[in-house]
């Protein structure tokens, strides 16, 4: 009697061990990686970024139709895209190191966009959608690398970050997405810095406090040609993050200017 | 030739004549005390005019936020109204940019009072600065005690 027990406690045993090993290796926990991510994208170290990128990238392709993981992917690439950026406007770059910079953050733009793409057919609610939308915008803003992308991509984009604010009025990082196109955009496109400076006020009000603001502020401030204002921002962001490439690079502008 | 001298020098006199018109109507909220419809343009315009007439109506404007508050004066008004008395005041300005660094509620006011302060009156500034480094709530102020801007 015993003995048939035990006989079958092994197979139940053996049975489970055999189930474990058939089952496919599962993606890691996507929170994980989306705080790695974060924090990757905090310390505005590329190498950093594009590490945990590529894990998120293997995850995304394996489990293509998670919401999650689309999202996670498109933020990657906008991370990085979004570095490109901040180097060429605020360092010193030479014009060929400026347009090859600029092809590279098409290119990671394109890829953006699609897993956003992706991500708006996956959303299910409006706080989804709205999330989708703004990568979406924010990913095709960065294929603009001429006046002929920018007649292509600059509308979509535009809608984009209005439906997803229309969808979802309580997404910050839309507004501060519509925010970068009041700051980036000739007037004549609708580039505003007033209403930068209301729209990225509102945010860090609204939304944390995040140095990510007030370094955008300052750039908006330096843009106005008042570095006295610029500083305080500048202090603020580095406060919240001292590794802040916009507030860093600003830094260094303010102390070339004698203004910090 | 001499009629297009004249006629030169009469449109040059009328240029400037509308650019001083344009100065004036832009401070005259300011000097009428009229603090509601004064925009903080105007008070960058004020800091840029090296008018030292213009720092009796800053002065004023700052001594109404600190008594009446923010309805009657915004922040953004009392930091570009700070940052333009530092450029057109003088040591007589210094009483009330103490009254600011003592009182004022906004820390961002207060962090660029710090600069006007050192930069109308180094002496005022170095007396009262330990004093008041010491009972300044807001990190970023307090550091301002120790690196202002040179004059």
């Amino acid at each position: 009697m015993f003995s048939r027990i035990s006989w079958i406690a092994l197979l139940c045993v053996a049975l489970t061990a055999l189930a474990g090993a058939a089952e496919p290796e599962s993606a890691p926990a996507a929170p994980s990686l989306a705080e790695r991510l974060e924090t990757a994208v905090r310390s505005s170290d590329d190498a950093r970024i594009e590490k945990v990128h590529q894990d998120v990238l293997a995850a995304a392709e394996r489990e293509a139709n998670q919401y999650e993981w689309r999202i996670l992917a498109a933020k990657g690439y906008l991370a990085r895209a979004d570095l490109l950026r901040v180097q060429r406007q605020m360092g010193k770059v030479s014009e060929e190191e400026n347009s090859a910079m600029r092809e590279q953050q098409a290119i990671w733009g394109k890829a953006g966009a699609e897993h956003a793409e992706a991500a708006k057919r996956l959303a299910t609610t409006d706080q989804e959608k709205s999330e989708a939308y703004r990568l979406s915008g924010e990913c095709t803003v960065h294929r603009i690398n001429g006046p002929f992308a920018g007649m292509r991509y600059g509308p979509t984009a535009k809608s984009d970050i209005e439906y997803a604010l229309e969808k979802n009025p309580e997404n910050w990082e839309a507004h501060r997405a519509q925010g970068l196109m009041f700051l980036n955009n000739p007037p004549i496109n609708g580039g505003d810095l007033d209403k930068a400076l209301e729209t990225f006020s509102e945010c860090a009000e609204n939304d944390g406090d995040r140095d990510a603001y007030h370094a955008l502020l300052a750039q908006t401030w330096m843009k106005k040609d008042r570095p006295e204002r610029a500083r305080l921002e500048v202090q603020k962001a580095l406060a919240g993050n001292p590794d802040n490439l916009l507030a860093r690079l600003t830094k260094e502008r303010l102390e070339e200017r004698k203004a910090w | 030739m001499v009629t297009g001298s004249l006629r030169a020098l009469a449109l040059l006199a009328c240029f400037l004549m509308m650019m001083v018109a344009a100065g004036c109507s832009s401070t005259r909220a300011l000097r009428s005390g009229d603090y509601g419809s004064v925009a903080p343009d105007d008070l960058v315009k004020a800091g840029k005019s090296h008018d030292s007439e213009l720092a009796p109506p800053l002065r004023q404007l700052l001594e109404t936020r600190l008594n009446q508050g923010e309805d009657a004066v915004s922040e953004d008004q009392a930091i570009e109204a700070v940052i333009a008395l530092g450029k057109v005041g003088g040591r007589r300005d210094s009483a009330i940019l103490l009254k600011v660094l003592e009182t004022e509620p906004s820390a961002d006011v207060r962090f660029f009072a710090v600069d006007a302060l050192h930069a109308l009156d180094a002496v005022a500034f170095q007396e009262a600065a330990p004093r008041l480094r010491e009972s300044e709530g807001s990190d970023l102020v307090r550091g301002r005690y120790d690196q202002p801007l040179a004059p």
